[in-house]
């Protein structure tokens, strides 16, 4: 369907002068208010062809930690780094992380297995130049691993690359990467978690990288290249007009840094920023009404649940007095309408979850059981588990209420809301629920500490499923661990097992299926739904499409019709007017 | 006078001193760790390596002692979350808050007096009636439920100012100089206006309260009856009088200035010092925090400090005794 075009009745805000002449002000706010870089409405009479030029303006509300790849831990650091700095190949859109299928050559034009697969090695593309002009180098891979496997880095990618053993320089083009252990997993390991970085920029002091200059003036080899980061207020990159994958379609990108979601939303619908990534659902008809924007949901990574401590509070090994129990794990997974609770919190957008994996993910299955909402099944359950209802109404067992609190931190919205939600259908099954509300570093710290008997998350993960284990597997269920639910369980840990040491897509999916169903048949957690990513864009940006690990994947080559650019499209470093 | 100032700023730097250690102990003892992260890659050694490169693994009193060493040689320390010096981060944050609480604060003063003396004079009548309404509505109103009504009345549904920033981030390198004023004054209005507003209301009030007491005096029939104009009468006699306890209000409003400047900053993504602060707060940056605490205190005494001198200017019996 093909929108017409829309002038706001005070776009340039003339109208407004009238209304303002009896104010002795008048004069000066009437100047003050109609500014001449006021946007142009939008012409979709054009052609729509895809010329070099433009600029993207992201509202976004985060501000980068730093400018690193592999070290920084923001969404915005990642974002920015993402297209700054090129890795050796790139993860295919079906996001495929068995062998080398699906990944498309980046700094390695070509690559080539050892015969007993226990290195690769990587042909760099002699065109390629780090953003100073320095030729990209075999050493400056060699460099990169070094770097984040250096303990005084403490790099957090660097368990993720521990099967890499090292990496050898065979010739000035040639890196070889050498693995401790065969696995389905090393070309993904070698070529994923860490973007190749500039031995020349960032090697003069790897223990202070994060202080140094560099840490906020990065040269990288993408197609985009750093111009500025003015603190609080905005991230631009600019197209690398001579890079040797061809420059970037837009001009110039830039994140204007908007903390408060009200405001991004303002921005977008007022025409001073051209996308954001994350659209409030209560706004989301309101602006999908707006002829000049469009929203869309898309794939992410990010799945949400219930999840239930199965050890008593604060560290203990005793099984929790109510979540220990598998029989009343059940009977809560079956006492919540899942589908009213999404319709309640995202409307038409909400996102089910089909388990204990996101939809993007290349191994999930969206045709596993999960229990069904059945609150008799649920009340006969917690009455065989001897939970039996009191006179006020409350299910005790051995004298003790059935009580738990759910914790939650008071940033997120949806899982704020969830909570009030599930405390309400828990309630009616007759339990006595709290919400344990919490600022997020509280909510960190509690989790950490194990000290919630019931939380809601929000899990991010990699596109390989191996994060399962340390999410969900035995090893992580420990003091300090990364499963602080404790769930354990070595039936699951085979089948991941069986599932990440499969070289066939197609069987460690059922392997992971196996998995997943195991997990689903013990309940340690509510799987509630896809955390929802709904894109807000102006309909003169023209997308590519949106990567399930990192949308921005295709950015450069996102475009804007050269007759439907706007006054800011025609300035900057990066523009034909500045060449 | 001299004795008094030098006797006064000695005051501020044991308050300030005392805040300063306050919210140093507060923010670490308050749960929760800088490092932590939902990020299941980051190990536990990870982060104990993290904590050790800025020295969280020493004994709190032991931290403490280097931060106020470090403080006295003038170094603010490092900021954990946005990983440079947090002198630099206060330095880039404070102009700003300062010229929006600037701005605010004038605004509000002037048009509260102004507002209070119209309706002390016009006392009764409909339209006093209906501005005190009015001031009283404005008074009562949350900080951030105002900033958010004016963003989407004249950010959104009108779109006559920006919506936030203190510049246009895409343009304003682009413009020239009488450009670029405009656009900061742009930017400035709903913040400014914001703050303004939300202060203004209850300058009024207090204008209008202590005008209404003085339009009774002997001194004002007396100059009357010597035959000076009403208008001068209020305007030269009656006026000044009554400003003293706005004086005295005016530097109380400075705090009040400075935490509803937190919430207008961050609706207006204005990156100032409550913006800072807030951010630095819920990442547990224990430094930034601590220095944000600290400036916040200093402009909270030299706003108390100004409002005694002012009150010695405009009242001779202080100046004089």
């Amino acid at each position: 369907m093909v929108r017409q075009a829309r002038t706001f009745p005070f776009q340039n805000c003339l109208p407004m002068r009238s209304l303002l002449r009896s104010l002795p002000l008048a004069a000066l706010v009437a100047a003050v208010a109609c500014n001449d870089t006021a946007p142009d409405a939008a012409d979709t009479t054009g052609t729509g062809e895809a010329t070099p030029g433009g600029t993207l303006v992201i509202a976004s509300p985060a501000e980068p930690d730093m400018l690193i790849p592999g070290l920084t831990q923001s969404i915005g650091g990642r974002m920015a780094t993402d297209m700054m700095f090129d890795r050796l190949a790139e993860i295919g859109d079906g996001l495929n992380w068995i062998g080398d299928e699906g990944f498309t050559p980046r700094l390695a034009r070509r690559w080539s297995w050892a015969p007993d697969s226990l290195s690769i090695a990587f042909e760099l593309d002699p065109r390629a130049r780090w953003h100073d002009g320095t030729p990209v180098r075999a050493s400056d891979v060699k460099f990169t691993f070094a770097l984040h496997k250096d303990p005084a880095v403490a790099s957090p990618i660097a368990a993720l690359i521990a099967n890499i053993d090292s990496v050898s320089v065979r010739d000035s083009l040639t890196a070889v990467v050498w693995f401790a252990k065969r696995g389905p997993e090393q070309f993904y390991e070698a070529v994923y978690q860490a973007p190749i970085m500039p031995e020349h920029v960032y090697g003069k002091d790897r223990a202070g990288i994060r202080g140094s200059a560099v840490a906020r003036n990065p040269v990288g080899s993408g197609r985009f290249r750093f111009v500025r980061w003015d603190a609080g207020t905005r991230v631009e990159l600019v197209s690398d007009t001579a890079n040797y994958r061809g420059r970037a379609l837009l001009d110039r990108v830039v994140w204007t840094l908007t903390p408060d979601p009200t405001a991004a939303l303002a921005r977008l619908t007022a025409g001073e920023a051209d996308f954001i990534e994350n659209v409030p659902a209560d706004q989301a008809e309101r602006v999908d009404a707006m002829v000049t924007l469009r929203v869309f949901p898309y794939d992410n990574l990010q799945y949400s649940f219930m999840a239930m401590n199965l050890r008593a509070r604060k560290g203990g090994a005793a099984p929790h007095p109510v979540f220990g129990d598998v029989r009343v794990r059940r009977a809560m997974s079956m006492a919540v309408d899942r589908n009213a609770m999404l319709g309640n919190v995202f409307g038409r957008y909400g996102r089910r979850s089909y388990g204990p994996f996101p939809r993007g993910l290349a191994v999930a299955d969206t045709t596993l059981p999960l229990p069904a909402f059945d609150t008799t099944a649920a009340a006969a359950l917690l009455d065989s588990a001897g939970w039996l209802r009191g006179p006020d109404g409350v299910r005790r067992k051995g004298g003790r209420p059935l009580a738990f609190s759910i914790l939650v931190p008071q940033a997120s919205k949806p899982r704020m809301t969830y909570a009030v939600l599930l405390q309400e259908q828990f309630k009616r099954m007759g339990a006595n629920v709290e919400l344990e509300t919490a600022d997020f570093p509280t909510f960190l710290a509690k989790m950490g500490g194990r000290d919630f008997d019931a939380t809601l998350q929000a899990f991010s993960i990699d596109p390989s499923p191996s994060g399962a284990r340390q999410q969900f597997g035995s090893e992580a269920a420990i003091v300090g661990g990364s499963n602080p639910f404790m769930y354990a369980n070595p039936t699951f840990d085979a089948h991941l097992d069986s599932a990440l040491s499969s070289y066939q897509p197609a069987r460690a999916k059922a392997h992971m299926r196996n998995a997943y169903q195991q997990l689903i048949a013990d309940a340690p957690a509510i799987w509630l739904y896809d955390v929802l990513a709904l894109a807000g864009a102006h309909e003169r940006i023209r997308m590519a499409s949106m990567r399930a690990d990192e949308y921005w994947a295709h950015i450069a080559d996102w475009y804007i019709p050269e007759d439907e650019r706007l006054p800011r499209d025609r300035v900057g470093p990066g523009t034909a007017a500045a060449r | 006078m001299r004795r008094y100032l030098i006797s006064r700023l000695a005051q501020t730097l044991v308050v300030v001193l005392f805040v300063t250690t306050a919210s140093f102990v507060l923010v670490h003892l308050a749960p929760g760790d800088p490092f932590a992260t939902e990020d299941w890659r980051v190990s536990e050694a990870t982060r104990e390596r993290w904590r050790a490169e800025f020295g969280l693994d020493q004994p709190l009193p032991q931290q403490y002692v280097r931060y106020v060493a470090n403080l006295a040689r003038g170094n603010l320390g490092y900021s954990f979350s946005h990983r440079r010096p947090v002198a630099d981060a206060i330095g880039d944050a404070l102009p700003r808050t300062l010229l929006l609480v600037g701005v605010g604060g004038a605004l509000a003063l002037l048009g509260g007096v102004a507002l209070g003396l119209y309706q002390a004079v016009r006392r009764g009548r409909p339209l006093e009636r209906a501005v005190s309404g009015v001031t009283l509505v404005a008074y009562s109103l949350p900080d951030f439920w105002v900033a958010i009504l004016l963003l989407l009345v004249f950010a959104n549904w009108l779109p006559v100012f920006p919506a936030g920033g203190v510049v246009d981030p895409v343009m304003y390198d682009y413009m020239g100089p009488w450009d670029r004023l405009v656009d900061r004054v742009r930017h400035l209005v709903l913040p400014a206006g914001t703050l303004a507003l939300i202060t203004a209301a209850g300058v009024a009030r207090y204008q209008r309260s202590a005008l209404l007491e003085v339009l009774g005096s002997d001194f004002l029939r007396t100059a009357r009856a010597k035959g000076v104009s009403e208008r001068a009468a209020v305007l030269r006699h009656a006026l000044r009088n009554a400003l003293l306890p706005v004086i005295t209000l005016a530097g109380l409003l400075l705090p009040a200035l400075v935490g509803g400047a937190v919430f207008v900053e961050k609706v207006f993504s204005w990156n100032g010092m409550g913006l800072l602060a807030v951010n630095a707060i819920a990442s547990r940056d224990y430094p930034l925090v601590t220095a944000s605490v600290a400036v916040g205190g200093i402009i909270v005494a030299v706003g108390s400090l100004l409002a005694d001198v002012l009150y010695a200017v405009a009242d001779p019996r202080l100046r004089d005794g």
